[in-house]
């Protein structure tokens, strides 16, 4: 079973995300906050990670950058509700992230996005 | 930051003050002692000498023979049976002289005082006791021992010899009017404050009661609605009842206001952050669960903050049933519960006249502005909004709005709109009229621009000045400089010579201009900065 | 003995003492009331902001934000990264070096590639002679402006920034200070949210960051400062700001914008000249004066208050420096009071003359001359020993009680309001804090209080030098540095 790790602060959402991927078959982690994000990083064996680029006590940029660090090879996914031209947006995509869902969003697109990006 | 050093200081004092005040009061009443109309016989009988209270027997008799110059008596010159004594130092000498002559049977007597020679009544005497004891000049304390022993009663003595200085604390305290105050205050004071300290214990241990009700509920509304919003066969839902609907929640909770208020906030926030269907399962959950029921309910509130909350629910679920009762809100003094209003009915009123805001008699602030200008961007880039009743309307931020909106929407087919309402625009309107020439780089009637270089009004001037550096034709160049000549303001003559700098850049090299050279010569350095350019 | 004469003054003193200490509490009870409505709203409004919105939109006024800095060379690059990276569209950042002795000048030009402009400066408010424009050569600075001036004090300097500043909000905030990334956007929201009256100025709440972590321009972790007097700033800090400014600003009545975070209206402060930089407490000054004319011209108006935790600063930990920063803001207050005399009880200047000014007036500029006396009364009392000992325990029981009462209810109100302080032994040392204060902290506040009246009749000027250590870099938990003890 592949891991998934999601690192959001709304937990309705990442509740949602984790309640879709599941049914999918994958096996989902939830962290709250920046914090619990890294720790979670360095840990955890993640196959894939979901995250938001702004969030409680950690930018997103650094958790990026920590993930790209420890496990290169991860795929990472941006789940933001800043627009694609801001400027936090382009630095993770500069910093080599897999993809970039907006929100608002649609989680089926979201699971297929991550089938896809788990599969190649 | 003075407050803050004032707030400790003050505090601080008042400490000191209350303290001192009721240090005096201490001091009044431990010196002073109060002696009754009543018991003042008993008080002179068991005092020896007061300075300067002298007594004098008069008796009157019945008939005029008796003599009484046996007894010390006097005669008076004018009253043959008014008789009187020599001067008495000691009060008991006086009673019994009187005593002595009432058992003659021949008249009455009575025992009269003088203060310094001149003859008081028994309050006078009274009111000097009192000022004696207070200024410490005469000591009573011999009377309660005087005339209790006199008394010889061992059990009695001890009883009220302990018993009268409390007595006469308490009685001192309650007559003294400012102690009283004092006291009041300092009872207010502490019931206020036990008060206050209750109400916020009760707050804080409501809120914290509400913040972990809010947060068990979240946690219990995920799994339903991922249930139902995943679910594999999207038609079930419409079939499903409310009531099947409610037993897929925990028994009882959706009869809890604080429950449905939770799943709305959730089922809003979820509806922000998803697309496509699941934005109208939401919806469906929403309604299926009665919970617009609810977000109608809280229109009729007291609170300002539950009605706007009620505004913005309905706002965001569409209840276009809602409609007519928000309407009603669209005017109400409250700026929130008015904004939201507004907003709401802009958002699912379908009506594209944009009438509620043109008939919005308040002054539009930035806030509306910014909400509005969002929603109607929304609809501009569905169907077909009119905007001209915007520029009709009463209300002078509305048409100023009206016409910001020309400029962010790009309106460029409205630009003849505001070239009729130029000339009897308000200075505020003009300049946001002159702003979207500015931006669509689109100019029609410049001599009416021409004429409003002669404005009192600085921004007006500027932005004038700003559209003619963009679009100002030769004629301009020349009023320009003529502008130039006049205005001592430096802001104005920079932005003038940067206008006529890039309409024509050998204008300014060429003028001759005398005055102020220094002055001219740091403007175009300015204007010339490649790096100042470049911003 | 007592003579008639002097049981008079007593007589009167004592009813004098009594109207006063009424009026305090009074004045107190009615003060906790009124913020704690006033935080009520202010929550229930905060309910339905969205302040994403207000970055981006077209509508959101532009902001200047004017940094004074004198010898700051150690944080100015670190202090002006920061206040590049704020969440808002359209700012500037001015930074004024006030003629600063260090190397401020040579660290920022390098930092941004500042190049001298041949910026055509407009003394437009007078201040001393600006030496040169700076902007950045590299496009990604663009925000920035760094003015370069001969030395003349904060109020000069600020003056100088307001003169180059090109936005409708001018942001006077101190250069060393922390803002939260979305301070901007919550400060221009009582600005927008003007309707009927004008909002000139708003405040905001300044927290103290001695002791805590910062990361990213936040205070991501709270935590108490370690000494005394730093301790009992933080209480102090919440007494002023969450229940002397949240009142204060229910009843429209707020006289004083802390000098280090607040917003000012542009064009008013141009039109009554800028700050006046002959006064040690030009924040205060300039609010009143601008109140003032808003009286005088008719105009109704409102200075708003934003009590979300938005900025910090560390607060001087050394008696050295907090007895000077003390000092200025008594003579700041003499100085105000002192230069508008004339609103004072006119029923003309509204709220402000009939409320605030006597408010300062008798609460604030004579506190401690007022309890100074008292102090001697009580001497002179307890030697002669006329004093009544019961009198004297009960007093003193109770006159610490309130003392308690009022600190912990702004502890109280920052919990409602923000609980930051989640740890339990934080709460404790700031308890403990609140009992020891009245005995350590407080008669020291008086003196320094009495030497602010003391200076402000001989004519000192100048602030108080504020010794820093520069703010640690780039790590992760980032400390901000207490002052060197």
């Amino acid at each position: 079973m592949k891991n998934v790790l999601i690192i959001e602060d709304d937990k309705l959402i990442s509740s949602l995300v984790q309640f879709k991927l599941k049914k999918e078959g994958y096996n989902v982690t939830m962290a709250e906050d920046g914090i619990a994000g890294i720790d979670a990083i360095n840990l955890l064996q993640t196959d894939l990670i979901i995250t938001d680029v702004m969030i409680p006590f950690k930018n997103g940029i650094e958790i990026i950058h920590h993930a790209k660090k420890v496990s290169p090879k991860v795929p990472i996914i941006v789940l933001s509700s800043l627009g694609e031209e801001e400027g936090t947006v382009m630095e993770a995509f500069n910093l080599g992230v897999s993809d970039f869902v907006p929100k608002p969003f649609n989680p089926n697109e979201l699971a297929m996005r991550v089938r896809r990006l788990i599969n190649n | 930051m003075i407050f803050e050093a004032g707030l400790r200081s003050l505090k601080k004092l008042i400490f000191t003050l209350v303290f001192l005040k009721l240090f005096f009061s201490g001091n009044l009443v431990a010196q002073d002692d109060s002696i009754t109309v009543t018991g003042l016989q008993s008080v002179l009988e068991n005092v020896d000498e007061v300075p300067g209270l002298e007594f004098i027997v008069y008796f009157k008799t019945l008939n005029d023979t008796t003599d009484l110059t046996l007894l010390n008596l006097s005669q008076h010159a004018d009253s043959v049976n008014f008789w009187f004594s020599d001067t008495i130092l000691l009060y008991n000498q006086a009673k019994e002289l009187n005593a002595g002559l009432s058992l003659l049977n021949e008249g009455s007597g009575s025992i009269n005082y003088f203060l310094f020679k001149r003859e008081v009544s028994e309050s006078g005497v009274l009111e000097y006791l009192d000022n004696l004891i207070r200024n410490e000049l005469f000591d009573p304390s011999g009377i309660v021992n005087n005339s209790f022993t006199n008394e010889g009663e061992l059990v009695l003595l001890g009883t009220k010899t302990a018993f009268r200085p409390y007595y006469k604390l308490k009685v001192k305290i309650l007559s003294d009017i400012k102690m009283l105050l004092l006291l009041a205050c300092l009872g207010m004071f502490l019931i206020a404050s036990l008060i206050m300290v209750l109400v916020m214990f009760v707050i804080k241990s409501k809120k914290r009661r509400k913040e972990v009700l809010t947060l068990r509920f979240k946690n219990l509304c995920y799994g339903p609605i991922s249930d139902l919003l995943f679910d594999d066969e999207p038609e079930r839902l419409k079939q499903l009842k409310r009531e099947e609907l409610v037993c897929l929640f925990p028994k009882g909770h959706l009869d809890i206001d604080l429950f449905k208020d939770v799943m709305i906030q959730e089922i809003i926030s979820l509806n922000k952050n998803m697309k496509g269907d699941f934005k109208a399962r939401l919806k469906l959950i929403y309604r299926k669960l009665e919970l617009d029921k609810h977000s109608i309910k809280k229109l009729s509130f007291k609170r300002w903050d539950v009605v706007t909350s009620g505004i913005v629910e309905i706002n965001e679920m569409d209840v276009i049933e809602a409609v007519p009762i928000v309407g009603k809100l669209t005017s109400h003094v409250n700026f929130y519960i008015r904004s939201n209003a507004v907003a709401t009915m802009l958002n699912i009123s379908e009506d594209m006249t944009l009438k509620v805001l043109a008939d919005q008699r308040y002054p539009l602030s930035k806030w509306q502005q910014m909400k509005y200008y969002r929603i109607i961007k929304y609809l501009n880039n569905k169907g077909n909004v009119q905007f001209d009743l915007l520029f009709e309307s009463k209300n002078e931020s509305v048409r100023v709005f009206g016409i910001k909106l020309v400029r962010y929407l790009g309106l460029v087919d409205r630009l003849s709109v505001l070239r009729q309402m130029y000339r009897t625009a308000s200075i505020n309107e003009k300049i946001e009229i002159l702003k979207c020439y500015d931006n669509f780089n689109h100019l029609e009637g410049l001599d009416d621009i021409h004429t409003d270089l002669s404005t009192s009004d600085k921004t007006l001037f500027l932005n004038v000045v700003k559209v003619l550096k963009n679009l100002g034709s030769e004629v301009s160049q020349i009023i320009l400089m003529e502008w130039f000549r006049k205005t001592k303001d430096f802001e104005c003559r920079l932005k003038i010579l940067d206008a006529v700098n890039s309409l024509n850049p050998e204008l300014v090299t060429l003028s001759n201009f005398s005055a102020n050279e220094e002055q001219v010569n740091q403007i175009i350095a300015h204007l010339k900065d490649p790096i100042l350019n470049h911003v | 003995m007592y003579s008639i004469l002097f049981h008079i003054v007593i007589e009167l003193m004592g009813i004098l003492f009594l109207v006063y200490s009424f009026s305090i509490i009074t004045i107190y009870l009615i003060m906790a009331v009124l913020s704690g409505l006033e935080m009520r709203d202010h929550l229930r409004k905060n309910k339905f902001a969205d302040y994403l919105d207000v970055i981006t939109s077209p509508v959101s006024p532009g902001i200047s934000i004017i940094a004074p800095a004198y010898n700051e060379g150690m944080n100015i690059v670190q202090n002006a990264k920061s206040l590049l990276t704020l969440h808002y569209s359209r700012y500037e950042v001015i930074l004024v070096n006030d003629g600063s002795k260090d190397d401020s000048l040579e660290r920022m030009v390098e930092s941004f590639d500042l190049v001298k402009t041949d910026y055509a400066y407009n003394y437009q408010i007078e201040c001393k002679r600006v030496r040169g424009v700076y902007k950045s050569a590299n496009r990604s600075f663009s925000k920035l402006i760094f003015v370069d001036k001969e030395n003349g004090g904060k109020a000069d300097a600020l003056n100088a920034g307001i003169n180059v500043a090109q936005n409708e909000i001018l942001a006077c905030i101190d250069v060393d200070c922390i803002l939260s990334s979305d301070s901007l956007t919550r400060m221009v929201r009582p600005f927008m949210e003007e309707t009927n009256r004008k909002v000139i100025a708003v405040g905001g709440v300044i927290g103290v960051a001695n002791n805590c972590d910062v990361k990213d321009g936040t205070v991501t972790k709270y935590r108490v400062p370690d000494t005394l007097l730093g301790r009992f700033q933080v209480i102090e800090y919440f007494r002023a700001f969450l229940m002397g400014r949240m009142a204060w600003t229910r009843i429209n009545g707020l006289m004083l914008i802390s000098g280090a975070f607040g917003f000012f209206d542009r064009e008013l402060v141009l039109k009554v000249g800028g700050y006046f930089p002959k006064t040690v407490g030009e924040d205060m000054e300039l609010v009143v004066r601008m109140r003032r004319h808003m009286y005088e011209m008719g105009i109704a108006h409102k200075v708003g208050f934003v009590p979300d935790p938005l900025c910090w600063t560390e607060v001087p930990e050394t008696k050295g420096v907090l007895s000077k920063q003390r000092n200025r803001w008594m003579r700041g207050t003499i100085e105000t009071l002192q230069l508008h005399q004339s609103i004072s009880m006119n029923p003309k200047q509204g709220v402000l003359g009939m409320v605030s000014y006597p408010f300062w007036s008798i609460f604030e500029k004579w506190a401690p001359i007022l309890e100074f006396i008292g102090l001697i009364y009580t001497m002179v009392m307890v030697f002669t020993g006329d004093i009544s000992a019961l009198y004297f325990i009960a007093l003193f029981v109770l006159i610490y009680c309130f003392s308690i009462l009022i600190s912990s209810f702004s502890i109280l109100y920052e919990e409602i309001a923000y609980n930051n302080y989640k740890d339990k032994t934080d709460l404790k040392k700031l308890i403990k804090t609140i009992i020891l204060e009245p005995f350590l902290v407080h008669p020291q506040l008086v003196w320094w209080g009495l030497k602010g009246h003391w200076h402000f009749i001989k004519g000192k000027g100048g602030w108080g030098e504020m010794i820093r250590t520069g703010f640690k870099k780039a790590t992760d938990k980032q400390k901000v540095s207490t002052v060197t003890p």
